[in-house]
């Protein structure tokens, strides 16, 4: 139903999003992102990211996982949410839950995939209290 | 750059993301919606919404907030962005809101209704709660 409004009333719905897109070619290329992604690497302009790979902005372990993901997404042609790990320019490692589907041309080809993520790591750390307080709760009525 | 990316593939990219969308025209009377939103709203088939007004769906004083907000953008013209609100969830839990609302304008800039979407945002304001206290 969505796809009946207007084009630019769908751009102004996912720029008003605290998400971080991105898209690439069928061999993991980045076609291109939006600002918030290029922030969260510390890259100022979205556009330095067209044609290079993972690699280039990521530690190798996180970018071989982000690419192998990609890879399963675009082989399966099936959409996937998974949770992953990001470096921030700072240092910091982060939780995303990454969601990756696949692109296709008009006949329905794979020719790439779309990612969208968000951060997850102060949910990650709530749940985590949450875990421990009920085992120490366990622990004391034990 | 968002805007070189293929309007199915914007379209791909909002099916995919928790969010609830929803389209009225100029006297706040629903022309579509996600599933997503009728979901919210207890409705099976978000073709149900299409002609009717908040009042058949939400209680009168909430309805009549979210008309305020579409009145708002309608007559301005300027989208209304991160408006927090409740809503009764039809299994009467209150959830948090985070709401945006845009004109929708024809080719010749003239507003023909207001396009919505909202995030849930409960779990983020328990947490908030959690650290406050």
């Amino acid at each position: 139903m969505i796809n009946t409004l207007p084009l630019s009333a769908l751009q102004q719905m996912l720029e008003a999003l605290p998400i971080r897109i991105f898209w690439k070619d069928r061999e993991s290329r980045y076609l291109g992102c939006n600002q918030l992604f290029a922030d969260d690497a510390g890259i100022a302009d979205p556009a330095i990211f067209v044609g290079k790979t993972d690699f280039y902005f990521f530690p190798f372990h996180h970018a071989e996982l982000y690419r192998f993901n990609d890879a399963e997404v675009m082989h399966t042609g099936e959409p996937s949410t998974l949770e992953e790990q990001l470096t921030m320019p700072d240092g910091q490692v982060r939780w995303v839950r990454t969601h990756k589907a696949p692109l296709r041309d008009s006949d329905g080809r794979v020719i790439g995939l779309i990612g969208v993520y968000e951060h997850i790591t102060e949910e990650r750390r709530r749940l985590e209290s949450m875990r421990r307080e009920a085992i120490i709760g366990s622990e004391l009525s034990a | 750059m968002i805007n070189a990316l293929p309007p199915e593939v914007l379209v791909q990219i909002l099916d995919a993301l928790p969010i609830r969308i929803f389209w009225k025209d100029r006297d706040s009377r629903f022309l579509g919606c996600n599933q997503l939103f009728a979901d919210d709203a207890g409705i099976a088939d978000p073709a149900e919404f299409i002609g009717k007004s908040d009042y058949f769906f939400f209680e009168p004083q909430q309805a009549a907030a979210f008309r305020d907000d579409d009145a708002d953008v309608i007559h301005t013209g300027q989208p209304k962005l991160r408006i927090i609100e409740r809503l009764t969830h039809v299994n009467c839990s209150v959830r948090w809101l985070e709401t945006n609302k845009f004109p929708l304008r024809d080719a010749e800039g003239h507003i023909w209704g207001v396009l919505g979407m909202y995030q849930d945002i409960t779990e983020q304001k328990r947490a908030e709660e959690v650290r406050a206290a």
